[in-house]
């Protein structure tokens, strides 16, 4: 499993075109399956989350391990899970 | 040569300068203003009358997110915009108004400001207000810039003051720095990751519709109301097509008319794009976020203005400008934050549309 640790790409995550971006970047760089870290992320838009959670999700079982998720973070995941039906897993490391 | 716009009558010039006719024969004589007669009446010239003597000012507009005033109440006329007006200006007040001066510049037209060395205009100095005009439009809008000049003087609870959004993803690094500073000034970093979030998709949103920069602003204010103390106003404005024409550019709601459309657009999974794309969530979570704070929330787009104040009831409102584009304007309390779905965002929506 490798962890991504999002804060690389900032600490503000919005935005559809920055989301694609980062998705291309991940999957070029490692092979899934991945989990994500949210540490020093204060959050993530919808747009961005669409297009980087569910095509990860897709390709490791619909499953996505999720850690130190802040509460935003954690209410805009919720509304990605209400669409698509993903389990998310949440773990508070720091 | 005196432009046809630029030609006032003698009642013109004392409606401009708020004064009665002895008064103006009076200025006539003072200040030599040059005269054209064509036949038996007299004309003067506008520009020359202002650059002369200043109108009779009295400070009665307060460009405020929840006040009904407009920035049409700081006109003198077409293109001459008397600053000195100004009450109170928030971050609402200074993105309507920099839109209207920008839009009137952009179509040609010499536009003039009226300002003094005043709380309020050293404030919007403060802003960077002058300093976006000029940026923009040197030649075309002119102000007595010996009044604006000179420090800058700076407003302690203007955390963000206004920010030229020319691509997508500029507003990221700038929410986040605006998220470090409000976390250092004792806010929550709740409230901080909330306004990166509207931010974001605001702009995002501005960016992709309104095809043209948009600004951000935010500031602080302390009001006792309610237990809580201290609130941010954020802005975003754009002078694009507006969201209720831009949706209409799908032709699943080409049919709608601009309220029925302009809220509709807050409805989650409503976009000007097809439906393959599986966007419009941006807006929704805007509300939703809005409803978790019991914010007040402003949207203006067109001719129309829609506030939300959730603790009552919705209402239709005179847009601040009416530039062409969208505005919203959003204050945050920096307390709780209740977890809203967009299911109840679209109850909340669908039950306004049904009013209409």
């Amino acid at each position: 499993m490798t962890t991504i640790k999002l804060k690389e790409y900032g600490a503000i995550l919005t935005g559809r075109e920055f989301g694609k971006t980062v998705l291309t970047a991940l999957l070029e760089k490692h092979r899934p399956p991945f989990e994500f870290d949210f540490e020093g992320v204060f959050s993530m838009g919808s747009s961005f989350g669409d297009e980087v959670l569910p095509p990860i999700a897709k390709l490791q079982g619909n499953e996505l391990q999720i850690v130190n998720a802040s509460k935003t973070v954690k209410a805009c995941i919720e509304d990605i899970r209400i669409e698509t039906n993903i389990k998310f897993t949440f773990n508070d490391i720091v | 040569m005196m432009s046809h716009t630029d030609k006032i009558t003698i009642a013109n010039a004392c409606e401009l300068l708020g004064v009665s006719r002895p008064t103006f024969d009076a200025y006539r004589k003072r200040f030599k203003f040059k005269e054209i007669r064509e036949g038996w009446q007299v004309f003067f010239s506008r520009s020359e009358i202002l650059s002369k003597i200043s109108p009779k000012v009295s400070v009665t507009t307060s460009l405020i997110i929840t006040d009904d005033s407009t920035v049409s109440e700081l006109l003198l006329d077409d293109v001459t915009f008397d600053l000195r007006k100004i009450k109170y200006i928030d971050p609402h007040g200074v993105l309507s108004l920099l839109c209207s001066v920008l839009s009137k510049a952009n179509e040609g037209k010499l536009v003039r400001l009226l300002v003094e060395d005043s709380f309020q205009i050293q404030r919007l100095h403060s802003l960077g207000f002058f300093l976006e005009l000029e940026r923009n439009h040197l030649d075309k809008i002119a102000w007595d810039k010996s009044k604006v000049t000179g420090l800058r003087t700076v407003d302690p609870d203007m955390f963000l003051p206004i920010q030229y959004i020319g691509h997508k993803g500029g507003e990221r690094q700038i929410s986040e720095n605006l998220v470090r500073l409000l976390i250092r000034h004792g806010f929550s970093e709740e409230i901080g990751a909330r306004i990166g979030w509207i931010f974001g998709e605001l702009a995002d949103n501005a960016l992709t519709h309104g095809k043209g920069p948009c600004y951000l602003m935010c500031h602080r204010f302390i009001a006792a109301e309610k237990g809580k103390f201290n609130f941010l106003v954020i802005a975003v404005a754009d002078m694009g097509v507006g969201i209720h024409n831009s949706l209409r550019t799908n032709p699943k709601y080409a049919n709608l008319d601009n309220k029925t459309a302009l809220l509709t657009a807050f409805k989650s999974n409503v976009t000007s794009w097809a439906d393959e794309f599986k966007r419009g969530k941006g807006l929704t979570d805007v509300i939703t976020i809005s409803m978790g704070n019991y914010s007040y929330f402003r949207v203006e787009s067109g001719d129309m203005g829609l506030s939300l104040p959730w603790d009552s009831a919705a209402k239709w409102c005179k847009p601040m400008s009416l530039v062409s584009g969208t505005r919203y304007s959003i204050v945050l309390t920096d307390g709780e934050f209740k977890d809203v779905s967009r299911d109840d965002a679209d109850k909340f929506i669908e039950k306004l549309l049904q009013t209409l």
